[in-house]
């Protein structure tokens, strides 16, 4: 058993634990550096928009969205999942899991030019059959759409009783402000409404994931790509998504305790464990997934599906495979199996570091070669094409906005508590420490 | 939250091995039925020897007909022993304590009996062998171990093995309790043997603990592999209609989806015919329930996979085999009630609490759950065998025989019957797990309220 913190256990009803904003001992050249980067990033996106490549000029741009979709928009769930099974370890990881909402807003910003660039339905394999509502521009925007105002929704509402505790009176704010706060007046009620609209919200955003991940991975990659079709890729997807996700709570974790004392007095090895456990079996899972996918083309011998899955590992992105497969699965399991490296998040961090490069590495391998391929509205390829290479534009392009991702979370968390301060306390109440005939133990309260 | 187990351990040990030390007139009777229900599948398969394959009405194209179907479905209810055993035992689920055995049993026995079904199927089941040991040493006809086919027997022993295995590690402290308690020489004898000196030493109790959750994670792989290879039989042939990418892991969560709506369903009997309300109460069914939601909404988003997928590159082939399963004939009917009975019916349901709680209606829906899931795995099957393929020319029309319909019931009385009989030897409800929870259970006062509470392990 790994206790929770002490800080976590001693926090009390009152007087009541109010977070702030993070505060972090950074130097302002870290910032400095993902300003630099983000602005090159802003610098290629205009660059690609200005000028007339066609689709394959957006192919690592569509690498980098399928990115955000995957670790950065995939991470909310975990909060839902911890608040769905009241998992009292992930109280901590809670607000930092919702927050990812934020820089998951710049997929929308990379999807609709990349949408505007995809070739004609009529001709090719696609899931939208003879739908003729704007499919798959305006369906896959609105999807995404309504996933984005779904997780700012989520993230709202969990923080409302925190904002509503340091807003202090609030007969004295503005009317503005007070709807924005459900008019809090910390009654049964408001309470009752906070917790049903968190899980109503949570479930909702699962299901729009889930559409999300289904359509995009089809409309960007699979219809695409000649001779690609699998029925399990959403939910491959999915599941490395979640994994990335959870590899990206487990960076910010660190990065948290190590430069935010206070808020960091909260995050330990119970967290770390958890989270480490989670971290294994998801990479076991992508396994199991990816191996579903492959047995069955790789036996059937089908010419059409053989050669889109040379594409995708064997042959002509062969490297990013490699890198992939090393990162997400052999690295990751080879450590993760050590109890040592599961409970300590020194260790754990750089193994989650290493998950999140292998992601970014598995969706150019499998998105890359769908944007580029020339002849979409072919069954089967006739010869195997060349690996593209990412040029200069491209690389600042993913640089740029991986540290846009970065710097919009961290705006979040400097402008929002980055614990939940209502669930850390109400976790409290239910968490107390007992003896138990010659040693102590953990309690856990079970209400409803 | 969970009622706690209110009555003392002295009762706790009276009242689950009351079935074990005494024989009601009732277990007769029924040990006779379920007997004389498996003589009937046993007598079909004898006949089916003398006449070949053609006596349960195969023909070609379609040779995987009920045989096959059953054989899915038993190691799809396998999968509950596993899922509720193994997986909650890892996440601490405390309410997991009453309903184990149960399902660990159910896993064994219709494990066993999904094993029959392709040794029937073979024709000639002394052939099989061949399969193991190569009988034509000059032709150099070996058994191919890229087939499917010896895929699936060494996943299920090696399943099979394994959930004995675990089984067994979890039942040592039981036998220990049968075995103090036991009054004729024969048994006292039996069951000190197979408790293997447990005496409930503090080192003994913490091997065995260590032992169940090291096999609890050892088997999890093998529980998700089995499945996987079932669904490969299908997944790595072109037959349209199954070549499917999504079938294993959709394979795996319709186990997990048929296996604990079974579970559930065998509890509530379990429930009334042992008279065992003190333990199972309607917080256990409805915590069963709330996990059967979040594996009954995968499974549906793995079958909308699965079609849409299947229709996805409208080849005309795969297009022909959904219309045949969905719309033609009277498949459309099944397709109807197979929809009606896995999900449109009983999920809905479940998402009433009332009907959480209440064991008539949770009867009713598991059991529609798994007759709804018995027609998905005939309708997987058979429309694909079905559709005219070019280079078949000869077709004969497939119509269920009634020596067909016997075998799913001899399978139904296999696993009842092997229940049954096992629960005249040990309790079907962890009698050391029980009185564990008692310990585990604590009550935490907030404000005013009495919280119920428990140690985390």
């Amino acid at each position: 058993m790994s206790s929770p913190e002490r800080a976590a256990l001693e926090l009390s009803l009152r007087p009541a634990y109010r977070p702030k904003p993070l505060r972090i001992s950074m130097t302002n050249a870290v910032v400095a550096l993902l300003v630099v980067l983000g602005v090159g990033g802003i610098a290629a996106y205009v660059s690609r928009i200005a000028g007339d490549g066609g689709r394959e000029s957006w192919a690592y741009p569509t690498a980098v969205l399928m990115v955000l979709i995957s670790f950065v928009a995939a991470a909310p769930l975990i909060a839902y999942a911890s608040r769905a099974t009241r998992g009292y370890w992930g109280l901590p990881s809670r607000r930092i899991a919702d927050l990812f909402v934020i820089p998951s807003l710049l997929s929308m910003v990379i999807l609709i030019p990349v949408m505007m660039t995809l070739p004609p339905l009529k001709g090719r394999a696609n899931l939208w059959f003879d739908f003729a509502w704007g499919a798959p521009f305006f369906t896959d925007v609105l999807a995404l759409g309504i996933m984005l105002v779904a997780g700012l929704a989520l993230l709202w509402v969990s923080l409302v009783p925190d904002l509503a505790a340091n807003a202090g009176d609030m007969n004295k704010l503005p009317r503005w402000r007070r709807m924005l706060l459900l008019n809090w007046k910390g009654s049964v009620r408001n309470w009752k409404t906070v917790r049903v609209t968190v899980k109503v919200l949570g479930a909702f955003y699962l299901m729009a994931y889930v559409f999300v991940a289904m359509v995009l991975t089809t409309d960007l990659g699979q219809s695409l790509m000649p001779g690609w079709r699998s029925g399990v890729f959403p939910a491959y997807h999915l599941i490395s998504g979640i994994q990335g996700g959870v590899a990206a709570i487990i960076i910010v974790s660190w990065l948290i305790r190590r430069f935010s004392p206070e808020a960091g007095q909260f995050i330990g090895n119970e967290q770390a464990l958890n989270l480490g456990k989670l971290l294994l079996g998801l990479t076991l899972l992508w396994f199991y997934f990816f191996y579903s996918d492959f047995i069955v083309v790789w036996y059937g011998r089908k010419p059409s599906e053989v050669a889109a899955v040379q594409v995708q590992t064997a042959s002509v992105y062969l490297v990013p495979f490699l890198i992939a497969v090393f990162c997400q699965l052999l690295i990751p399991i080879a450590l993760l199996i050590f109890n040592g490296v599961r409970r300590n998040l020194n260790l754990l961090a750089p193994v989650a570091l290493i998950v999140i490069v292998g992601q970014i590495f598995d969706r150019i391998r499998l998105f890359v070669p769908a944007m580029t391929s020339e002849d979409p509205f072919a069954h089967s390829y006739e010869e195997l094409p060349n690996a593209v290479g990412p040029d200069l534009i491209d690389i600042l392009f993913i640089v740029g906005f991986l540290a846009l991702a970065a710097l919009a979370y961290l705006w979040a968390a400097r402008r929002f508590p980055i614990h939940s301060g209502w669930e850390l306390r109400e976790g409290a109440m239910l968490r107390e420490e007992r003896k138990f005939m010659k040693t102590e133990v953990l309690v856990l309260g079970k209400p409803d | 939250m969970q009622d706690p187990v209110t009555v003392d351990d002295r009762t706790v040990d009276r009242e689950l091995l009351d079935f074990v030390m005494r024989t009601p007139r009732w277990f007769f009777g029924s040990t006779f039925a379920l007997a004389v229900g498996l003589l009937a599948g046993v007598l079909v398969f004898l006949t089916m020897l003398n006449w070949g394959l053609q006596f349960l009405g195969y023909s070609s194209p379609v040779y995987w007909g009920f045989l096959i179907v059953n054989f899915v479905f038993w190691i799809g209810i396998s999968h509950a022993g596993v899922m509720i055993s193994a997986i909650l035992r890892i996440v601490q689920a405390e309410w997991r304590r009453p309903v184990t055995r149960a399902a660990e049993i159910v896993t064994v026995f219709s494990l066993m009996t999904a094993l029959m079904f392709p040794l029937i199927h073979s024709g000639r089941p002394w052939r099989t062998l061949y399969w193991a040991f190569p009988y034509d040493w000059i032709r150099g006809m070996w058994p191919n171990p890229r087939s499917p086919l010896v895929w699936d027997p060494s996943a299920i022993m090696t399943y099979l093995t394994s959930t004995i295995l675990f089984v067994y590690i979890a039942m040592l402290p039981d036998l220990a309790i049968a075995r103090d308690r036991a009054t004729g020489p024969v048994r006292k004898t039996i069951y000190g043997i197979l408790s293997l000196g447990f005496r409930g030493t503090s080192r003994q109790w913490r091997i065995q603990a260590v032992a169940g959750i090291l096999l609890s994670a050892l088997i999890l792989p093998i529980f998700v592999s089995v499945h996987s290879i079932v669904s490969w039989d299908f997944a790595v042939t072109l037959v349209p209609g199954w070549h499917s990418t999504t079938f294993a892991p959709y394979f795996v969560i319709g186990a997990v989806h048929s296996g604990v709506s079974a579970v559930v369903m065998a509890m509530i009997i379990i429930r009334k015919i042992f008279h065992l309300q003190n333990y199972i109460t309607a917080d256990h069914i409805d915590s069963l329930t709330r996990l059967l939601i979040a594996v009954a909404a995968t499974w549906f988003f793995f079958l909308m996979l699965d079609f849409f997928f299947g229709l996805y590159g409208t080849e005309p082939t795969e297009v022909d085999t959904w219309s045949r399963r969905i719309l033609e004939g009277e498949w459309r009917y099944l397709a109807v009630i197979f929809a009606l009975c896995s999900f449109i019916i009983p999920v809905p349901m479940w998402l009433f609490r009332g009907v959480r709680r209440s064991f008539f209606w949770m009867f009713v829906t598991t059991v529609l759950v798994n007759i709804g899931m018995w027609i998905e795995r005939f309708m997987l099957i058979v429309p694909a065998l079905e559709r005219k393929s070019p280079l078949t020319f000869a077709y004969g029309d497939y119509t269920p025989s009634i020596s067909e319909f016997i075998l799913v019931l001899a399978s139904f009385c296999m696993v009842t019957l092997g229940v049954l009989v096992f629960s005249k030897f040990l309790p079907l409800m962890p009698v050391a797990d029980i009185k564990e929870g008692k310990i585990m259970k604590q009550e935490m006062k907030i404000g005013r309220a009495d919280v119920p509470a428990t140690i985390r392990e």
